[in-house]
């Protein structure tokens, strides 16, 4: 009666843990290697791997001239939708800070872009940036052909990318204005210190770890961007919004180039892993922690 | 000085009324569109809404493209995605917060590595592990990568972790085993986290599009993500029953976000997802 009891208890909790580690190697970790293991070899058509080529794709990559137009690509998306996504949704979350009156109601709007889907609002921003057509240019008095012209079609892009990341961002910093101490912006009153005072020396000091995160995950998003240039532009014009993302996207699935495709992946996962290792490394000098 | 105070706030409110006008303008600007006629929406200047409403366009998308049926998909798809991340992360998260075993901070680290993983990057080999199982245009290839979540593991773990072990031990006196005790006490005590991660969750699936992009081909298939971006109509590029079907599948999720508030708050910042 005793051992089959014992086998029981040894064995429960790995079934307990069965189901997600199952689905975890399956779908996480098994491609994660088989995407290097394709990078170092000739892959046919239908995807299977024929031979093994050494360093072959990845020197391809490194001499595709369009591979680096995407990358520098996503680097100048990065560099725009970040500072604009943190700035704007900081200055929306000052304004919803205190709990007023009617607060709520302009809390839910700034909000809501997070409920609005990817395809949605690529196909909202078509329309409203079409030059002729749309109401953007009307009220801003500008004569962009924003998708159309290679010099502004990665800056609509970005536009897009801002507006459906002020709703998550928004909230986070919210909840983190929220959470500075009252006690420390009233001595700081006693002081006579003035709003900015207040914002600059306690507000954003505390809530630089949240700033930090939303930072990472923005840089992270950045880097895999594609839904709204595959939905607007599909990398024009002339592949002035070509992202990294979207390069791996048609190489693979467009050109069935398997093998230099997953050579790609493997190039994307390495740069994302040494930019979030750099900004942890930045973050241990920067973010203050309470 | 209080009446200075006092016109200070009604200004901040004013001031946060208009940037809360902007931030929506999208939104009701193609709920004006979908009410246009192709000649309204053309005229100059542009207007946000149409003088005279009609439903014409969502006629349009209602006879002559499959949203119902894109709609259904998506619907399909995001429930049972959602319900298989529940059960997974759940019995995971309760192994890791209750049971001792070999291994244990081993596999937690495991499963949370994940989160380092960017998923799309994955697509092509993910690609042809479903093509391998012929599930390529099913609803069981699409919703297969979606069963697991490293967040929601690690967030119900942590709301686990807060409850005392003394209900656990109490239940194991009373007879209880840990699949009963996980059932029948764990689960509808942890029904606020349960709701949070099941809204984000649905909100995130019902929202997904490179995924079911990839392994659909036919349009019967499609989501509604996927399937929006791609109706076809007979007269090319027609802007008022393309809005008329964004405002369609917008509905839902707002619906839900409005009514969920709460919940999809917490589950967001909570569990630090996006999209």
């Amino acid at each position: 009666m005793e051992r089959p009891l014992n086998v029981k208890r040894l064995v429960k909790p790995y079934l307990f843990l069965l189901p997600s580690v199952a689905l975890i190697f399956l779908f996480n970790y098994y491609p994660l290697f088989k995407t290097f293991f394709l990078g170092f070899m000739l892959v046919d058509v239908v995807g299977n791997p024929v031979e093994f080529i050494g360093l072959d794709n990845f020197i391809a990559v490194m001499q595709d001239e369009r591979f680096w137009t995407a990358m520098l690509n996503t680097f100048k998306f990065a560099l725009i939708t970040i500072p604009a996504t943190l700035l704007i949704s900081l200055l929306l979350s000052l304004l919803a800070e205190k709990k007023r009156r009617g607060s709520s109601i302009y809390q839910i709007m700034f909000a809501l872009p997070m409920a609005v889907s990817m395809s949605s609002a690529a196909l909202i921003f078509q329309l409203l940036m079409n030059p002729t057509l749309g109401m953007f240019n009307y009220l801003t008095g500008l004569q962009v052909n924003w998708f159309g012209d290679e010099k502004y079609a990665l800056t609509g892009i970005a536009i897009v990318a801002v507006w459906m990341g002020i709703g998550f961002s928004f909230l986070f910093l919210l909840a983190a204005l929220r959470n500075v101490p009252g006690d420390l912006l009233e001595s700081a009153e006693l002081d006579g210190g003035g709003y900015i005072q207040k914002l600059w020396h306690i507000k954003l000091p505390l809530i630089s770890p949240t700033l930090f995160f939303l930072f990472t995950t923005d840089l992270i998003g950045s880097l895999m961007v594609f839904g709204p240039v595959a939905v607007i532009t599909k990398g024009g014009p002339m592949g002035s919004t070509e992202t990294l993302i979207y390069r791996m996207f048609i190489v693979a699935f467009e050109n069935s180039k398997y093998g230099y495709g997953s050579a790609i992946a493997a190039v994307i996962f390495v740069i994302v892993m040494i930019f979030t290792f750099i900004t942890f490394a930045f973050e241990k000098k920067g973010v203050h922690y309470h | 000085m209080r009446t200075k105070k006092h016109a200070m706030e009604i200004m901040v409110n004013v001031v946060s009324l208009i940037a809360g006008l902007l931030v929506v303008f999208p939104v009701l600007y193609s709920l004006g569109v979908s009410f246009m006629s192709a000649s309204e929406l053309s005229s100059y200047p542009p207007k946000l809404f149409p003088d005279h409403a009609i439903w014409d366009n969502y006629a349009t998308v209602f006879s002559s493209t499959p949203v119902i049926r894109f709609m259904g998909n998506s619907f399909l798809v995001a429930a049972v995605g959602t319900l298989g991340r529940l059960i997974t992360s759940s019995l995971a998260a309760y192994a890791f917060s209750y049971l001792e075993f070999r291994g244990k901070r081993f596999w937690f680290l495991f499963i949370l590595a994940t989160m380092m993983i960017p998923g799309d990057m994955l697509m092509i080999t993910n690609y042809m592990t479903i093509a391998d199982m012929g599930l390529i245009d099913s609803y069981s290839g699409i919703i297969a990568v979606m069963l697991v979540s490293a967040t929601f593991m690690f967030m119900l773990r942590q709301h686990f972790l807060t409850i005392s072990r003394d209900y656990r031990d109490a239940a194991f006196v009373d007879g209880c085993g840990d699949v009963r005790f996980y059932l029948q006490i764990l689960l509808p005590m942890s029904m606020p986290v349960l709701s949070s991660i099941t809204i984000a969750s649905f909100l995130g699936l019902w929202n997904a599009y490179l995924w079911p992009l990839l392994v659909t081909n036919s349009e019967s298939m499609r989501t509604v993500q996927v399937g929006i971006t791609m109706l076809q109509f007979p007269e090319g590029m027609v802007y008022g029953p393309i809005m008329a079907g964004v405002t369609v599948i917008l509905i839902p999720s707002i619906i839900v976000f409005l009514i969920f508030q709460k919940q999809l708050v917490f589950g967001v910042t909570s569990g630090g997802l996006k999209g």
